[in-house]
Parts: structure tokens; C-alpha cells; sequence
């Protein structure tokens, strides 16, 4: 069995699960669902689809880069909790990781148009 | 700021919702969307609740892709998008078995819309006027004359004055030739005339020009005419300056005042509405003893036809009381029926038929298609139990059946429309011109629709017995005995009850397939009373050519005698109204000659002939001679009868030669010199009304038609018969030139029609019976092959072994045969309608459909029972 199992922190970063980190860290501790799908569709071009953000958020949580806790249920939404999501001190690791390799792959790169 | 009442989202999407997610992840997910619904409500935006189904669908659909790797929370109780793929890979995987079904479901589905959209297109689509519902057509009942749709002007006027029950009142008259140009390049046009409100009433406007005004028809006004669309377009390029030109329509100038808009009908008392050339106007003038004008009325808005029908019936008794004479005192009555109505009436038990045959085959198509889905299912036995045992909720199994019949349902929808929008086509092709409003069909969205709403029921009803079988299943049992048990045929019966009741529908369906048949045939083979081998030409008289009555008949004998010089013509003679042209004259006769009779004496049809006309029709004279033509010159009281008007006018003499009859208003009291065969002019398939031929003397203006005998092939003398009538110059335009077979046709064509449709169904039906026996059968077998085997080595012969298997089905076909008779005693009012010189519930129809419903079934056992036998013994003992 150990062959299939796979170092996730290693994995490098999926598109959608970078985007999420970053979105993460600019809404701070207090993120949930809802502001979380709000800020990527305000960022992005194209339409986020929300199950596509859950799955993300789990995978995040197993590679252990996003903690979340569950809070009390509120009426407006049903009687039901939140699940805050914030980033975990490895998620910030893999962040600064990754903003320092984008920012050097990206010096002195000149798109055409 | 506007404070909205927060509602909750759609109940049922979150309950779907809460299904869809894991169970740990629920509250965060289900009350996030929650949230965002009612931010999305506080926002003021719309289609909410939409939105929310949307993004339950994207939950159904995305949360399946489970990434490798990453282990679910909690068990995933609802995985449509899982469910929908696995069942499409294993389609795929078994594609034999997949277009096996899809093509059993295409041959239902295919029929039954083709079907439906015939008859929402015939009968359902408003017909193309506003506000169509309030539409009616007037029909007459005078003494023995039902039904008649003509009425007489003055009753026109008078359903006018009913001005709380009618808002319009208008009429046409019957249709007429036309010529167009001067004398020497005349073409032959159709015409008819309209009251000038008729076009307002319909909701109808002229694309270019105006309207017909009452100020046409005043006195001493010229009339003038609007166009038909196609006819604009052919003969006048489309010009919109054709309009305020003037044409030389019958001899006489008319100024075009109007075009009409493309594909313009008059809808009026005939089942197929036809584009005229030219419209003109219809003045009302006095009268109430000529009952040919079709009227439509617009009922007034809150007048039901019910409470208009009340109104009529007074207005009927008041008129009778009013004019004795114009009623003789017959019973007369008004109705109104719906336009539509009006006009699908004829056609209705055609459809009727039709449609019954279809949803038949389409019964036979779902149950085929459930055998085999069961059979195969069967198959999958194991798999079931062993997924069951692990683990596996019975919900999930469930759905596992479910997504597959949806699959195999959406193909067969696909196939099913493709096959109709071909049957469409094809249906365009055979559909009689006498079907009404057969122009409309065409192949539209209404198919896609209808085959998909067929696909649902057929899903349902081939889901719900696979679905019952897995929810119901034992695993243990399941898993012991396939390894332990030589197989036994179990759930057999199931699939055999099946192929049961597609045999008993079977049944049904050859029996109405056998019933048309016959009765086309014995349509086919009615004796008409004349010979319809003759060429007919129409020779309209040409207007101010000819001064009176005597030129015109002195101008026909020329043409008669000149045409028979004609060579290669062996009789020649002419008649006001050709046999099947769909009109005729109706006159009542009396042997009272105190008075003139009115419609409380029997009517017969009434047609004005040259002499010569009968001998060339091949009628029979029974007694007497044919009208002379110094009779026919000098406008002589002589008439030629037919027998069945002779027996019931005398049905006390043997020989009428020599007595008199009163013949309404148009002859007066008349010496009868003949007697003929009876001759179906009306229906193919009975004798209407009894009939008499009068010299033409005794109708003014009308124009005849000629029909030519020939030795050869009549429609080759075309050119030399026009030649000859042109030289004559009655100065009208010839038309017409066609065998009047044609019309014999023509008069059977719905019949034929249905009949090659519904026959074409049962054959089907016969296939699919046999292919459904087959798998069953066949699937039998291979579950058997271990016992076969066993007892084949014990010394079984191959015959002994097919014996075996015949003798199952046969059993099957014993019990489902009286269940099909059953049907088909039910099923035959459904065709008795149209069913000709056979009894309705017939007993050879009936046995041959039983036959071919026994050959077909046994023909689907014997082929796979064969291969029983030829299986090899040590093979089938080893395999599991």
C-alpha cells in the first residue's frame, strides 16, 4: 500500500486550490463558503462552480495546508453551521513558496500582446 | 431599505442537496447555498429559485468525480452523475445489446410520434384565422337531406338579424371555372365568391390593396377580384403594381383590388380547403329555394354553440311557420359546429384506427424491450448479489437500473424521432389530399417533444419491473445458486407473461391489419355501375357567345359529334357533375303533381347529361332508351332513372317506361324513357341516393363535362381532343384532361392510406413478437445449457430437446391466443368504421391474425431451441 501514498504537501498547488489559498489569506480567519466562491468569482473571468470549490477545500484540508472549524447554526441559513476555512502555517510555507517561484519565473518575461 | 420576507429555498433541491453531500459536510454546503439564496433574494434578483436548481445539478454532477486518493467523509448515498456514466460505459461495452434495444424502443416510438404529430397537426393546431374557436360553419337539415352545408340567401339575412348571438354572418359561393384573357390565349382559372365581410370575419387581410367593399356588389357595378398568393406570384411576377390593373376574367374586365396572403384557404363545409385563382365578391339577392351557399358565422363572445343552436331551432320553427311553401313543410333545422370539428370529421375514424394501431405496437415495443432488459438483467444476477452482500444499498442497486432505462430510453427517443421525422416525410408522400389539412404536417419540434414524452412512459414502464426485481432481490440465494445449481429458468415467467401479452397485441393488430386489408380489397372490386376508363375534359361556355339556351345545347352536340370524329375515340359523352368530383345536384321528386315537391318527398341526385353520355359510361339500360337529341334540342320533359329510383318511386309496377314524375323546381313533372343501372357517383363503397338524368336543356349555364372513351390510351388523344373542341370554340378555357380513375382513386384513398399504415404496423408487431420470443427463448436455452447438457449425455436427442422448448412457448401462445382474441373483439370498433364487406368482429380475420401471431411465436422459439441441441456437452458442463 505505501507505494500509492503519496506526500500531499509535496504535490504542487492545483490551479483552483492556489486561487483559493490567496483567497484565503485576503479574507482572513473568517472565511467560509459563501464570501470564499464571492471573492473567486470577483477575481476570475470565468463562472467558479461551488461543488468545484468544496472538493478543492477538502483536498486542501487532507494535504493539510487549510484547518477549518465548524461554527453555530444561524437561521439564516436554515439553522445550519458555517465551516470557516483558514490557512494553516504549511499552507503559508507552500504560499510564499509558490509567490517566490511565479515572481521569478515571471522576471523579465514579456508576454506578446 | 426594502426589506424582503426571507423565503427558503426550494424545499424539494434541498432535500436533494442534503442527499447529494457527505453527511459531515452537509450543514457547511447545503446551508452556504442557503446563505447565498438569501443574499441572492435581499439582492432583489430573479429566477432564484432556478438558480438554486442549478447548482443542486452541479452538485449531482461534479461532487461524483471524487478525485483518486482523497476518501469520502461519509457514504455518497445519491451518485447520479456516477450512476449515468458506469451505465453508459457498460452500454457501450455491450453495444449489441444496447442498439438491440434502441432500435426495439425506435420502431415503437418512431410510429407513434410520427402519429401524434399527424394528428396534432390535423387536429389539434388552430386553424390559421383569428380567434378560430369562435368560428362555425351553418349546416341545413331539409326533410331527408341532412348535414346539407349550403344555405339559401334570404336565411343568410336572416342569421344576420340574430345580432346578439352572431357578430358575423358570411358566406361563399360553390367554386366555378374561370378564363382569363381575351378569346384567343384563354387560360383556365378556379374562382369562387365571398360576401365582402367573409375576409374581416376571418381576420384575414389583403398583403396588397384593400379589402372587398359592399359598394362592390351594388348595382351596376363591375366586380371586382383579388388574387391568390401562389397565383400572383406564378402568373404576375410578384408585382405589387398588378393592383387597380384590370383583367379580362370570363369575357368581361375586373379590376384587381387586393392580394391575398400566402397559403389563404377558404375553410368552408369541404373537408379540404383548396387555394382558388381569383376571389370575388357574392351579393346576397333574394332567394329561398337555391340552399348552395356555405356559411360561417363568428359567434358572438359569451355565446356558447350550444345556446346559438337554441336560437336556431327557434329560428327554424318561426321560418317554417313563416314560408310553408319554400319548407314544404318538412322538418327543417339549423346547427353550428366548430370549424375544425366541422372539417375532421370525415377523417376522424381513419385517425382513430391509426392511432390504435400504433399505440398497440408501441405497447409491443415496450414490453419487448423490458424482456430483454429483464433477461439481461438476469444475467447480472450475481454481480447484483455479490455488490448487495458487500455492501451495496438496495437504493443504489436501484438507481443503478434506473440511470441504465433512462440511457436506453433517451436513445430510443433519439432513434425513435429520427425514424419519425423519416415516417413524416414519408407520410406527406402517402397521405390522401383528401385528409384534411394534410398540407400541415410536417416535421417539427412537436415530434422531438412527442417522442420524448413516449420515451418517459416507455422508461417507466421498462424501469419499474427490472427496478422491482433488483429491490425485491435475495443475494444468498442468488450467489448459492449460481454455483451450485445447473441454472434453473427462474424469473422465466416473468419474461414469458410478457411475450405473452406482445403475442395476445399481436393478435390485435393482424386482426386490424387482416380486417382493412379485406375490406381494400373488396372496395377494390366494387362494381361501380360504369366504366371511370375515360378521359374527362371541362368545357366552360365562353360569356355573350352564345344568345340562348338552344345555341349553347346545338354548340355541345357539335362538339360531341366532332370529338367522337376524332380518331381513335369510340364514345364520347357529357354530364353537369362528374361521378366522384364531390358535387352533385339535389332535387326531390313526387308522383303528386298538385304541387311542385318539396323536401318532404325523397330526394335523388340529379345530373344533366348530353345523349350519348350513358352508352359511353358503360350504364346499363335496364328498360327504354337514352335521351334523344331532338328530345335534348327542344328542351323536351323526358328523364332517364336509375333502378333503385325506379323501385322506390313505383315499387309497384314492373315496366316505367312511359310514367310520369314530378322532378322539383328545376323540370317540373317529366316522362320517364329509361331505365339504368344504378352507378356509384358519391361513395365507392354504397349507394347514396337514387338518381336521374335529364336533358340539359333544363339547366341554364351549366358548364359540361366531356368524358371520352378510347380504344387505346385516352390520354394520348389529348392534344387531338383539344384541337377538336377548340375548333367548335365554346370559348371557354378547357381543363381538366385527366383519366377519371383518378377520382374513382381518389374516393378510396384514406382507406388505402390507413390501411397500408396499419398493415405496415402489424408486420412490425409480428417481427417484434418473434425477436421477443427469441431472446426469451434463446436466453432460456443458454441458462439451461447445463441441464441440456446433462441430459444430452444421458442420451437426449436433439429433437427431443427442441420438442421440449417449443412445447414452453407453445404453452405461452395457447394462453395469450383467447387473450388476444379478446382484445381484438374489443379492439374492433376501433376499425369498424372503416371496415368494408366484411363483418366487423370477422372470424376468418379473425383466425388468420391468430395464425400469424402462432407462426411468428413459433418461429422465435424454433431458431434458438435448434441450437440447444448442437451445444457441445463437455463445453456447456464446464462453464459457469
Amino acid at each position: 500500500m505505501s507505494i500509492y501514498k503519496i506526500d500531499m504537501t509535496q504535490d504542487a498547488l492545483g490551479g483552483l486550490e492556489h486561487l483559493i489559498l490567496i483567497a484565503l489569506v485576503r479574507l482572513g480567519p473568517d472565511a467560509y463558503g459563501v464570501p470564499i466562491v464571492e471573492e473567486l468569482s470577483r477575481h476570475t473571468r470565468r463562472p467558479v462552480l461551488r461543488p468545484s470549490v468544496y472538493l478543492a477545500l477538502r483536498r486542501l484540508e487532507v494535504k493539510g495546508l487549510v484547518r477549518s472549524r465548524l461554527g453555530d447554526p444561524e437561521a439564516r441559513r436554515g439553522g445550519r453551521a458555517r465551516r470557516y476555512f483558514e490557512v494553516s502555517a504549511a499552507g503559508r510555507k507552500a504560499l510564499r513558496e509558490s509567490h517566490r517561484t511565479l515572481n521569478s519565473l515571471w522576471d523579465g518575461v514579456v508576454l506578446d500582446k | 431599505m426594502i426589506t424582503r420576507r426571507a423565503s427558503p429555498p426550494p424545499r424539494a433541491a434541498v432535500a436533494l442537496m442534503s442527499r447529494l453531500v457527505p453527511e459531515d459536510e452537509r450543514d457547511p454546503i447545503v446551508g452556504d447555498l442557503t446563505e447565498a439564496y438569501a443574499n441572492r433574494v435581499a439582492a432583489g434578483r430573479r429566477f432564484n429559485g432556478l438558480w438554486f436548481w442549478a447548482e443542486t445539478f452541479l452538485f449531482a454532477v461534479i461532487r461524483s468525480r471524487r478525485p483518486a486518493g482523497v476518501q469520502p467523509r461519509g457514504r455518497m448515498t445519491l451518485h447520479l452523475g456516477a450512476n449515468l456514466r458506469q451505465a453508459a460505459r457498460r452500454l457501450r461495452f455491450e453495444w449489441r445489446f444496447t442498439v438491440a434495444i434502441v432500435a426495439i424502443l425506435a420502431i415503437g416510438i418512431g410510429p407513434a410520434s410520427t402519429m401524434l404529430s399527424v394528428l396534432n397537426n390535423v387536429l389539434l393546431i388552430p386553424l390559421p384565422y383569428a380567434d378560430p374557436e369562435r368560428l362555425a360553419l351553418v349546416r341545413i337539415q331539409l326533410g331527408q337531406v341532412k348535414n346539407h352545408p349550403g344555405l339559401a340567401m334570404d336565411e343568410i339575412k336572416d342569421f344576420r338579424a340574430l345580432q346578439d348571438v352572431f357578430a358575423a354572418v358570411e358566406a361563399e359561393a360553390r367554386a366555378a371555372d374561370a378564363s382569363l384573357g381575351p378569346p384567343d390565349q384563354l387560360e383556365p382559372l378556379t374562382s369562387i365568391a365571398m360576401t365582402p365581410g367573409m375576409l374581416p370575419m376571418l381576420g384575414v387581410s389583403p398583403v396588397y390593396g384593400r379589402q372587398f367593399a359592399e359598394s362592390d356588389v351594388a348595382d351596376g357595378k363591375v366586380p371586382p377580384v383579388m388574387l391568390d398568393y401562389g397565383f400572383w406570384r406564378t402568373r404576375f411576377g410578384g408585382s405589387p403594381a398588378v393592383i387597380s390593373t384590370i383583367l379580362i376574367v370570363d369575357g368581361r374586365p375586373a379590376e384587381v383590388v387586393g392580394v391575398l396572403p400566402e397559403g389563404f384557404t377558404l375553410t368552408t363545409g369541404r373537408a379540404v380547403p383548396q387555394a382558388f385563382h381569383i376571389y370575388r365578391p357574392l351579393r346576397l339577392r333574394d332567394a329561398r329555394n337555391f340552399w348552395a351557399f356555405p356559411t360561417i358565422v363568428r359567434l358572438k363572445d359569451g355565446v356558447t354553440i350550444a345556446q346559438a343552436n337554441a336560437r336556431l331551432d327557434a329560428l327554424a320553427a318561426s321560418l317554417l311557420k313563416q314560408y310553408p311553401k319554400e319548407y314544404s313543410d318538412a322538418a327543417i333545422a339549423f346547427a353550428v359546429h366548430p370549424l375544425l370539428d366541422d372539417m375532421v370529421r370525415d377523417i376522424q375514424p381513419a385517425l382513430r384506427a391509426a392511432m390504435g394501431g400504433v399505440l398497440l405496437l408501441l405497447l409491443i415495443a415496450v414490453g419487448n424491450a423490458t424482456a430483454l432488459v429483464i433477461a439481461r438483467l438476469k444475467a447480472r444476477d450475481r454481480d447484483f448479489a455479490l455488490r448487495g452482500a458487500i455492501g451495496a444499498s438496495r437504493s443504489a442497486l436501484v438507481l443503478d437500473v434506473l440511470a441504465e432505462s433512462a440511457l436506453l430510453g433517451l436513445g430510443g427517443a433519439l432513434a425513435g424521432s429520427a425514424f419519425a421525422a423519416a415516417g413524416v416525410a414519408g407520410m406527406r408522400r402517402i397521405i390522401p389530399h383528401t385528409v384534411p389539412r394534410w398540407q400541415e404536417i410536417a416535421i417539427g419540434w412537436d415530434l422531438l417533444l412527442f417522442s420524448a414524452g413516449l420515451a418517459l412512459v416507455g422508461l417507466v414502464l421498462l424501469g419499474l419491473l427490472p427496478v422491482w426485481k433488483v429491490a425485491r432481490g435475495t443475494p444468498w440465494q442468488t450467489l448459492r445458486e449460481g454455483a451450485v445449481q445447473g441454472g434453473r429458468a427462474e424469473g422465466a415467467r416473468a419474461r414469458l407473461a410478457l411475450v405473452g401479452g406482445q403475442i395476445a397485441l399481436t393478435v390485435v393488430l393482424a386482426f386490424g391489419a387482416v380486417q382493412l386489408v379485406r375490406s381494400a380489397r373488396s372496395l377494390a372490386r366494387v362494381d361501380l355501375g360504369f366504366d371511370p376508363h375515360v378521359l374527362t375534359v371541362r368545357v366552360p361556355i365562353g360569356p355573350g357567345r352564345f344568345p340562348d339556351m338552344a345555341a349553347i345545347i346545338a354548340m355541345y352536340q357539335r362538339v360531341r359529334d366532332r370529338v367522337a370524329a376524332v380518331d381513335g375515340v369510340d364514345a364520347v359523352g357529357a354530364i353537369s357533375h362528374l361521378p366522384f368530383s364531390g358535387t352533385a345536384l339535389l332535387d326531390s321528386y313526387s308522383r303528386d303533381f298538385s304541387r311542385e315537391p318539396g323536401w318532404d318527398h325523397p330526394v335523388a341526385n340529379y345530373y344533366c347529361v348530353q345523349p350519348g353520355y350513358l352508352a359511353a359510361m358503360k350504364i346499363p339500360f335496364l328498360q327504354g332508351r337514352d335521351i334523344t337529341d331532338l328530345e335534348n334540342a327542344t328542351g323536351q320533359k323526358v328523364i332517364v332513372i336509375d333502378e333503385t329510383l325506379a323501385r322506390s318511386a313505383f315499387p309497384e309496377l314492373e315496366n316505367v317506361i312511359g310514367q310520369r314524375l314530378n322532378v322539383g323546381y328545376q323540370i317540373g313533372p317529366a316522362t320517364i324513357v329509361g331505365v339504368v343501372g344504378h352507378a356509384r357517383t358519391i361513395e365507392v363503397g354504397r349507394a347514396v341516393r337514387p338518381q336521374l338524368y335529364a336533358p340539359m336543356g333544363t339547366f341554364l349555364r351549366i358548364p359540361l363535362n366531356f368524358t371520352i372513351r378510347a380504344r387505346g390510351d385516352a390520354m394520348a388523344l389529348r392534344t387531338h381532343v383539344r384541337t377538336a373542341i377548340e375548333e367548335i370554340g365554346p370559348g371557354g378555357a378547357l381543363s381538366g384532361f385527366t383519366m377519371l380513375t383518378g377520382n374513382v382513386t381518389t374516393a378510396s384513398s384514406t382507406l388505402h392510406a390507413v390501411t397500408g399504415f396499419v398493415t405496415t404496423l402489424a408486420i412490425c408487431a409480428g417481427l417484434l413478437s418473434t425477436v421477443g420470443l427469441y431472446i426469451v427463448i434463446a436466453f432460456v436455452v443458454h441458462q439451461r445449457r447445463r441441464s441440456t447438457a446433462i441430459r444430452c449425455a444421458l442420451g437426449a436427442s436433439p429433437a427431443q430437446l427442441v420438442w421440449h422448448h417449443l412445447r414452453t412457448s407453445g404453452t405461452v401462445i395457447a394462453l395469450a391466443l383467447p387473450v388476444g382474441v379478446a382484445l381484438a373483439m374489443l379492439a374492433a370498433p376501433l376499425f369498424s368504421a372503416l371496415v368494408y364487406g366484411v363483418a366487423p368482429r370477422d372470424g376468418t380475420s379473425l383466425t388468420i391474425a391468430g395464425a400469424m401471431a402462432v407462426v411468428a411465436g413459433l418461429l422465435g422459439t424454433y431458431m434458438p431451441a435448434r441450437r440447444a441441441g448442437s451445444a457441445d456437452v463437455v463445453v456447456a458442463l464446464r462453464g459457469d
